[in-house]
């Protein structure tokens, strides 16, 4: 009973130290893109405010080859490192950095589309890539 | 309970200062690691009162200049001329080995007809909805 006890500790410990040695670290930019608050839109009666209460303001804007184009993005990426090094930390006065780490990062892009009179037409949305997940090996 | 060779033995038959050793060195663990709030801004807010004088179909380009500034682009899209001013706002929550940096951006686009008036105004406050988080995982 005592002996688990101990071991079921010094494992807890040790997984502390062992993940403090390692980093996850997320970025996101902007809100998520949903696809559903275009329904919303009609084309060639939505106006440019419209667009933007259901959307918010874009990113950018491009001129079209009829009218312009809005663009908007989401960004999100991921990056994990493991420093194997911290655990010398213990034994050394000195930590040496052995690091393996790898990051993804994904964006979303949404196009809307504005005729020349500036109402909405069509609007473009990048098939939603795998989202970015963690992971430290990077061969 | 009793002692043996000074560590206090109890009724279940563990080590307390073993127990003791350990939190010692999670807490150890908390306070060297530490935990930061980091915020980053780019750029004034935009204030209500300054959005609410631009007007369209009165408001000249002038006008808007001086209510904020030079514009960080300026765009020609379909016969318009449009101002676009930016803002940025981060936050960064750090704890550990988990961070999370979220990122917002504000907008204001202002469109501008032949006479140099005002002909739209598209703004959209999304730093409002930035927080400090610390969770990298999830949404």
């Amino acid at each position: 009973m005592c002996s688990k006890k101990v071991i079921l500790g010094v494992l807890v410990s040790l997984s502390v130290i062992v993940l403090t040695g390692c980093d996850f670290r997320r970025v996101v930019v902007n809100n998520p893109l949903v696809a559903e608050s275009l329904e919303r839109l009609v084309p060639g009666q939505s106006t440019v405010q419209d667009v933007a209460r259901v959307l918010g303001a874009p990113d950018e804007i491009e001129e079209g080859a009829q009218g312009m184009v809005f663009r908007y993005r989401y960004g999100d990426s991921k990056t994990m490192r493991v420093n194997f090094g911290w655990l010398l930390r213990i034994f050394l006065p000195v930590a040496p950095s052995m690091n393996l780490g790898k990051g993804e990062g994904e964006t979303y892009i949404l196009h809307v589309a504005m005729r020349p009179n500036l109402t909405y037409d069509h609007s473009v949305i990048q098939p939603p890539p795998d989202p970015p997940h963690f992971g430290f090996w990077p061969f | 309970m009793k002692y043996v060779r000074g560590f206090c033995w109890d009724s279940q038959g563990c080590y307390r200062s073993v127990w003791l050793g350990i939190l010692g060195l999670l807490v150890m663990n908390v306070l060297m690691s530490g935990c930061a709030f980091v915020r980053g801004e780019v750029g004034e807010p935009f204030s209500e009162e300054g959005l609410q004088t631009v007007k369209p179909g009165k408001t000249s380009r002038q006008e808007v200049a001086r209510q904020f500034g030079a514009p960080d682009e300026i765009v020609q899209a379909n016969g318009h001329e449009i101002f676009h001013y930016r803002r940025f706002d981060s936050k960064m929550g750090w704890l550990l080995f988990l961070s999370r940096l979220n990122i917002g951006s504000d907008h204001l686009w202002v469109f501008f007809n032949e006479q140099g008036i005002v002909d739209d105004v598209v703004f959209g406050n999304r730093t409002k909805d930035v927080e400090f988080q610390i969770w990298p995982f999830g949404d």
